[in-house]
């Protein structure tokens, strides 16, 4: 009885440190994490503009984004 | 001079602490400090698409509406200018303006959906 428990005592330590080490290494397992490819993006402005005005405010709205960083 | 330290007087230290306030202060600015390329790559600030800027960060709504307020002139009088809305020159330019936006800038689609370009 006193062989056993005396065993046991000296065994705790390896035991604990076992269980520490299993721990461990499950919480430094990777995640893997899947992810599904994103949708493509649909972008609907309907712009409702006679064609040839669209032109030029295009135009001029390319120059405008060009020269004002600060505020295109 | 008092000498705090036998290194260090009181002079020098008092102009050491208050360039460090200095330098700290600036790290604290609000957001209308940054300019708006600063603001759209931080996501303080998103594109919507009716051609005007959104504050995704409340830190930048001054900046958002001094933005906006620039736009809404120009979308105004290139509307005058050409005889239609101002809501729909604000679309032509939104399209122009997303085409120079750097990927992962944040867009507020017609039905208010955010996405990242």
């Amino acid at each position: 009885m006193h062989k056993f428990h005396r065993r046991m005592i000296e065994t705790t330590p390896a035991v604990a440190l076992l269980i520490l080490c299993c721990l461990a290494i499950a919480a430094c397992t990777p995640t893997v994490r899947v992810e599904s490819p994103k949708e493509p993006i649909t972008i609907n402005l309907n712009i409702k503009l006679d064609a040839d005005i669209r032109v030029k405010l295009e135009e001029e709205a390319k120059q405008d984004i060009k020269a004002n960083p600060d505020v295109f | 001079m008092l000498h705090i330290s036998g290194v260090i007087d009181s002079k020098l230290l008092l102009k050491i602490i208050s360039i460090a306030l200095l330098a700290l202060s600036l790290c604290v600015m609000p957001a209308w400090a940054d300019n708006l390329e600063q603001l759209r790559a931080s996501g303080a600030i998103g594109e919507s698409l009716t051609g005007y800027v959104v504050a995704r960060n409340p830190s930048a709504q001054a900046a958002a509406n001094a933005i906006n307020a620039k736009r809404r002139a120009i979308y105004q009088q290139k509307a005058a200018e050409q005889g239609v809305s101002p809501e729909e020159v604000g679309k032509v330019y939104a399209l122009e303006i997303f085409k120079t936006l750097p990927a992962g800038t944040w867009v507020q689609k017609s039905n208010g959906q955010w996405i990242q370009k």
